[in-house]
């Protein structure tokens, strides 16, 4: 039994809601995904699985939808969801995501649902300002978030982290404030508006740019391909690239660590790299620094493999791991011990067996109950699949009279 | 401060740095009494990480340890001293949830783990947030959100083929994906605790909780279908990249979805029908892009971006530090940043949570503790008197 087993969720409108969702119900929500009849917009989100045999291509679909149910209802004329009285009335949580007045047309309106519901909204901007509005998308809320200017390289244009990342920092904060709303009804039995915005959990994000700003008036920049400061940087091996993280920060321990592990290897120029100097914060962001660290370390690494580094690191205890492709991830050991990444059963993808990850956290009473087997748009003429017959979308309130 | 979702209940924290400091930070803005456990003896090292107020640098100074310790309480205690431990688990007594995020072993090493603590607090929540786990081959490895973002795959999807990988170019798994999934499943462990009177052990290993926003690609990955840097493509989209404007390093991202937004785009810019974009290869992209900035270069980023968004075109200015908490409209309309006074800094600058409660206010309005500030208050409410208290500062357990 999850924690939020019991609890009923209809989710409806924009990709922002997806994550949010997903987490709702690997902890038991009951998450009913409500669809336009041509499919949730998610259907056609990439990757896609080559050659699927069935209805559900989307690898994105699967992973955010698969522990959900679906009904696809006739939603493009108002009152939209209004239509459903008995579905508004029966769901403890709305999560609704797109513009405020892409949710309004659709028959949510935060305001006038009954004084019970959460009701959880991810838009782009807010549910009020001057940007409410505005046209979005994962790219544009990354670049006005602050988050897309730190990505890329020093002499480059800001590159964005693929995979919807910032409707997922929404999702992830959405969940948050869905169950802390659902805390507090436990308490008072009300419910409550939760207005999430997707720029600002992009803006969640900026580490210490902000107050890097705030204090000493500097804006920090793109620093990929170079060294933030010297022992802080990517560093290129014989087959890949491996991340240290040794430079002085607070206390110099890695930096110590990491010269005795240059000493026990006898690395030429290691002498260099002596001193009390790169303590320093100004000396170890300086130029000279980044250079002399460099040529010792590079040339030290590219005599090794990521593997080799990685586990003379991890001995000595230095923050420095192999830059994964995701290959790599699929063959970790760590995660395979962990039993982390899941076997997912799919007939339909035939380049299969499928991976994908398990739990993000590990709960004793309340494990997490996560699936991969998302509902087919049309399965409700043809009646429960074989491998997971609850999953099949429901036709509701009658449903079955209205669709084409 | 009024009611909110997790007043009345008591968080003992043992997290510092980055995750685990900023996934309390979350409990303590839904209005959970935070008690920051910490010592003088080892100090968090982002108290001593810059940016300092006035660039002067001290334990009470540092605006990247406050904007992630909002709202909380300081306790001192040296952990390693005699008496330390018992005094710490009596006042387990009065928590319902327990934090840390050191390498796995050192809560039980210090007489503090999970049943040590369940001993004294049946019902506790009692989370451990390391950065692999608390278990497997490679759990003792130590790491920030750098090397967890190199081991996971999210630094690798970004950059230049023949260049080294650059990620989000920040510490992103700290700030998102580990605090958030461990926030989720504490308050998840509240929500069951509500109506079990049951509490749990979560393990949550920063890793896993980092690959798990990259579901889609580490599945496709798994089909053989090779995932690698998108170099801002979006496969959908006519046009879906940043271009330069006028300014130092100035840039807004456009993002053109259909034949009718690229013509309004084209006619903004003053430009003949170009060439179409899609995908196409990197030279054609660049060609594209170069076509554009020959116009946009000379256009305020923020006058371009007002235009497009008036004539239905998405766009954003990718904004930095500076325009975020000066320039934008939006988050000032939305009042993100709040502005708390400390002691010692002065006025402080905090990120308030991305959400807005219509009935319970939740942003945050107690700025970070000083070192040690709440120790007596604390333990003289938990019933140590004045004497003891005083006594304990003076044999260094509260330290």
């Amino acid at each position: 039994m999850g924690a939020l087993t019991g609890t009923t969720v209809l989710e409806i409108g924009g990709s922002q809601t997806l994550y949010a969702g997903k987490l709702l119900a690997d902890q038991g929500a009951d998450v009913l995904l409500v669809e336009p009849l041509e499919g949730h917009e998610s259907r056609r989100i990439p990757p896609f699985a080559p050659d699927a045999s069935g209805d559900v291509t989307s690898i994105s679909f699967a992973y955010f939808n698969g522990n959900k149910r679906s009904a696809a209802l006739p939603l493009m004329e108002p009152p939209g969801l209004g239509a459903f009285p008995r579905l508004i009335d029966g769901a403890d949580v709305i999560l609704a995501g797109g513009r405020p007045s892409d949710i309004t047309r659709l028959g949510i309106t935060p305001t006038s649902l009954p004084e019970r519901t959460v009701v959880t909204t991810i838009t782009p901007f807010g549910w009020t300002g001057p940007y409410a509005e505005w046209l979005a998308d994962d790219l544009t809320l990354s670049a006005l978030g602050g988050l897309l200017n730190m990505g890329g390289y020093h002499d480059g244009r800001p590159l964005k982290v693929p995979g919807l990342q910032s409707y997922v920092a929404a999702g992830i904060f959405g969940a948050i404030g869905t169950v802390a709303a659902l805390i507090e009804k436990e308490t008072t039995g009300a419910g409550q508006h939760v207005d999430v915005s997707v720029h600002e959990s992009v803006t969640m994000a900026l580490e210490n740019a902000a107050q890097f700003y705030d204090f000493e008036g500097t804006v920090r920049r793109r620093h990929g391909g170079s060294q933030v400061q010297a022992a802080r940087g990517a560093y290129r091996c014989r087959d890949g690239y491996v991340y240290l993280m040794a430079g002085v920060r607070a206390e110099a321990k890695f930096w110590r660590k990491l010269l005795q592990w240059l000493d026990e290897e006898s690395v030429p120029g290691r002498g260099v790299l002596s001193g009390e100097k790169w303590l320093q914060r100004d000396y170890v962001e300086s130029e000279e620094a980044k250079e002399l660290f460099h040529e010792v370390f590079s040339a030290f690494c590219a005599e090794k493999t990521q593997t080799e580094l990685y586990t003379g690191a991890r001995s000595r205890a230095i923050p420095l791991a192999p830059i994964n492709d995701l290959t790599a991830v699929l063959d970790s050991e760590q995660l395979a011990a962990r039993e982390f990444l899941r076997r997912v059963p799919r007939e339909d993808w035939p380049h299969g067996p499928v991976t994908a990850p398990g739990a993000p956290y590990r709960m004793s009473a309340t494990p997490w109950d996560g699936s991969y087997s998302p509902p087919a748009l049309e399965v409700a003429s043809t009646g429960p699949t074989e491998r997971d017959g609850d999953r099949r979308p429901q036709v509701v309130d009658g449903m079955e009279e209205v669709r084409p | 401060m009024s009611r909110r979702p997790l007043s009345g209940l008591r968080v003992i924290d043992f997290c510092w740095v980055g995750a685990g400091s900023y996934t309390t930070r979350i409990l303590a803005d839904l209005g959970a009494d935070v008690v920051k456990i910490e010592s003088g003896k080892r100090i968090d090292q982002i108290r001593l990480s810059a940016p300092f107020k006035d660039r002067v640098p001290g334990v009470n100074r540092s605006g990247y340890f406050a904007d992630r310790n909002s709202g909380k309480r300081s306790v001192t205690v040296d952990l390693k001293a005699p008496g330390a431990r018992d005094l710490v688990l009596e006042l387990m007594t009065t928590a319902n949830i327990v934090t840390s995020n050191f390498s796995p072993g050192t809560m039980v090493r210090l007489g503090l783990g999970y049943e040590d603590v369940r001993r004294q607090r049946p019902d506790v929540i009692y989370l451990e947030m390391s950065m692999q786990g608390a278990s497997g081959p490679e759990s003792s490895q130590v790491g920030y959100g750098m090397t967890i973002g190199a081991l996971t795959g999210l630094q690798y999807l970004v950059g230049e083929p023949g260049r080294p990988p650059t990620g989000t170019g920040t510490n992103y798994p700290d700030h998102v994906p580990s605090p958030g999934h461990a926030a989720f499943a504490v308050l998840s462990a509240v929500m069951h605790w509500r109506k079990t009177g049951e509490g749990q052990h979560i393990d949550l290993a920063q890793t896993e909780a980092t690959a798990a926003v990259l579901g889609p690609q580490i599945m496709a990955e798994s089909l053989g279908i090779h995932q690698v840097s998108e170099d801002n493509v979006n496969p959908d989209a006519i046009f879906h990249d940043v271009v330069r404007t006028a300014g130092e390093d100035r840039y807004l991202a456009i993002s053109v979805s259909d034949e009718a937004q690229w013509q309004t785009l084209l006619s903004v810019l003053d430009l003949e029908a170009g060439p179409v974009a899609r995908a196409g290869t990197v030279e054609e992209r660049s060609a594209v892009r170069g076509l554009l900035e020959s116009r946009t270069l000379t256009w305020d980023p923020y006058l371009l971006m007002e235009e497009l968004q008036r004539r239905g075109v998405p766009s954003g200015v990718v904004q930095n530090a500076r325009d975020v908490i000066v320039t934008d409209r939006q988050l000032a309309h939305r009042g993100h940043w709040a502005r708390l006074p400390h002691a010692e800094m002065g006025e402080c600058l905090y990120n308030v949570l991305p959400f807005r409660f219509s009935r319970t206010d939740v942003r945050p309005t107690v700025g970070a503790p000083r070192l040690g500030e709440h120790t007596n208050e604390v333990l003289e409410a938990a019933g140590w008197s004045a004497d003891e208290v005083q006594r304990l500062t003076e044999e260094g357990v509260l330290a």
